[in-house]
C-alpha cells in the first residue's frame, strides 16, 4: 500500500522537473521510466494502479511506463520521454 | 526528447526525515522507532517499558494506527503526553505524519519519544522518520521463517526484540535457531529475548534505553 506514497512522490518529481523545462507544460509526455532499486518492496501493479489513479486527466495520463532493475537503494524517477 | 531525471523518489520522505533527526538532537530526545507485524507486542512492550522508565525520564509517545486510537487509550493511564495518528488505511508512517505530530506533542518537555508505526512487517521499512533507532518487535509465533521472508525488515532494525518467549513450547519454536537466522540477516543488531508481559524479562532492553537516552541527553 505505501505505492501509493511512492506514486504521489513520483508525481511530484515529474511534474517539477516537467515545469523546468516547459513552463507552459504545453508538451505531452510519451513514456517515463522508472528504476527499482533494492530492496524491492515496490509491487509494480500496485505502483501502476496508484500512479494511473493520481494522473488521470492530468498530463502524464496514457504515458507508457517502462521498469528497469538496479542494484542502488531506493526508487527513481530514471527519465521522461517527451514528445518532439 | 528524452530528459533524464534520476531521482530517488524517497527523497520526498527523506528530507523530512532529515529535518526530524536534527530536531530530535536539538532537543536532545532520543526517539525510538518500534515496527512489527499486527500482534507482535509492540503496546505490550511500550506499557511495560514505559511503567518504570516513567518515574525517571518524561516520556511521549506517537501512536500510528491504520483507524481507531485503542492503543493510544491502553497508555493514558501513564499521564503522557500521547498523539494519535490515524492513517486511514495507509500501511505505514511517513516523516511528514511524524512532523505533524511533533508539532502537537511539544517535545520540549521529553526526554524519549516512542513512536509505534503501523502494524506491517513490509512498508514502513522504506520510511525514515528521523528517528535515532529503528527498534523491530518480531514474535515467535509469526513461525521461525519469518526473518528471511521479511528480510528487509530484518535488516534494517538497530534492535531485534524476539518476544513472547514464554509461548516457545506451545510454538514448538527454537528460539536459538531464530536468533542465527536474525543474525545471518543483521550482523549490527541488537538482539533481546523478552517476553513483554513479564517485566522482568526487560531488565536489559530497559538498561539499553537508558544508555541511549543518556547519550543523546548528553550529546
Ligand atoms: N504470551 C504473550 N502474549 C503477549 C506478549 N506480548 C504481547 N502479548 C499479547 O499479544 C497481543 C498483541 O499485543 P499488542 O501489544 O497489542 O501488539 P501490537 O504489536 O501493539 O499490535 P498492533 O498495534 O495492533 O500491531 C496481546 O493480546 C498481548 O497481550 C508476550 O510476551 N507473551
Ligand atoms: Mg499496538
Amino acid at each position: 500500500m505505501h505505492e501509493g506514497k511512492i506514486a504521489e512522490y513520483s508525481y511530484s518529481i515529474i511534474e517539477e522537473v516537467f515545469k523546468e523545462k516547459y513552463p507552459l507544460m504545453d508538451k505531452k509526455i510519451k513514456k517515463i521510466v522508472f528504476a527499482i532499486g533494492r530492496p524491492h518492496t515496490v509491487m509494480r501493479d500496485s505502483f501502476e494502479f496508484y500512479f494511473c489513479e493520481l494522473t488521470r486527466g492530468t498530463f502524464l495520463e496514457g504515458a507508457d511506463l517502462v521498469y528497469e532493475y538496479v542494484e542502488e537503494e531506493g526508487f527513481y524517477v530514471s527519465s521522461i520521454d517527451v514528445e518532439d | 526528447m528524452e530528459i533524464k531525471v534520476l531521482r530517488n523518489v524517497m527523497i520526498k520522505n527523506n528530507s523530512v526525515g532529515k529535518d526530524n533527526r536534527e530536531l530530535f538532537i536539538n532537543k536532545k530526545v532520543f526517539v525510538a522507532n518500534l515496527v512489527s507485524s499486527p500482534g507482535a507486542g509492540k503496546t505490550t512492550l511500550l506499557e511495560n517499558s514505559i511503567s518504570s522508565l516513567a518515574a525517571k525520564y518524561k516520556v511521549g509517545v506517537i501512536e500510528g494506527d491504520l483507524y481507531t486510537s485503542r492503543d493510544a487509550e491502553r497508555l493514558e493511564k501513564f499521564n503522557i503526553p500521547i498523539v494519535q495518528i490515524n492513517t486511514e488505511g495507509g500501511c505505514h508512517l511517513d516523516a511528514r505524519m511524524v512532523r505533524g505530530a511533533i508539532n502537537e506533542l511539544n517535545i520540549d518537555n521529553v526526554d524519549v519519544l516512542f513512536i509505534e508505526n503501523v502494524g506491517n512487517l513490509v512498508c514502513p521499512s522504506s520510511f525514515d522518520l528521523g528517528e535515532h533507532k529503528r527498534i523491530l518487535v518480531y514474535s515467535i509465533t509469526e513461525g521461525e521463517d519469518k526473518p528471511k521472508k521479511y528480510s528487509t525488515m530484518f535488516s534494517t532494525a538497530d534492535v531485534v526484540i524476539i518476544n513472547k518467549v514464554d509461548l516457545s513450547k506451545a510454538c514448538k519454536i527454537n528460539i536459538d535457531q531464530v536468533e542465527n537466522e536474525i543474525r545471518s540477516i543483521n550482523k549490527k543488531a541488537l538482539i533481546l529475548k523478552v517476553s513483554a508481559l513479564e517485566p522482568n524479562s526487560l531488565r536489559e532492553w530497559l538498561l539499553w534505553l537508558e544508555g541511549e537516552i543518556e547519550r543523546v541527553k548528553k550529546s
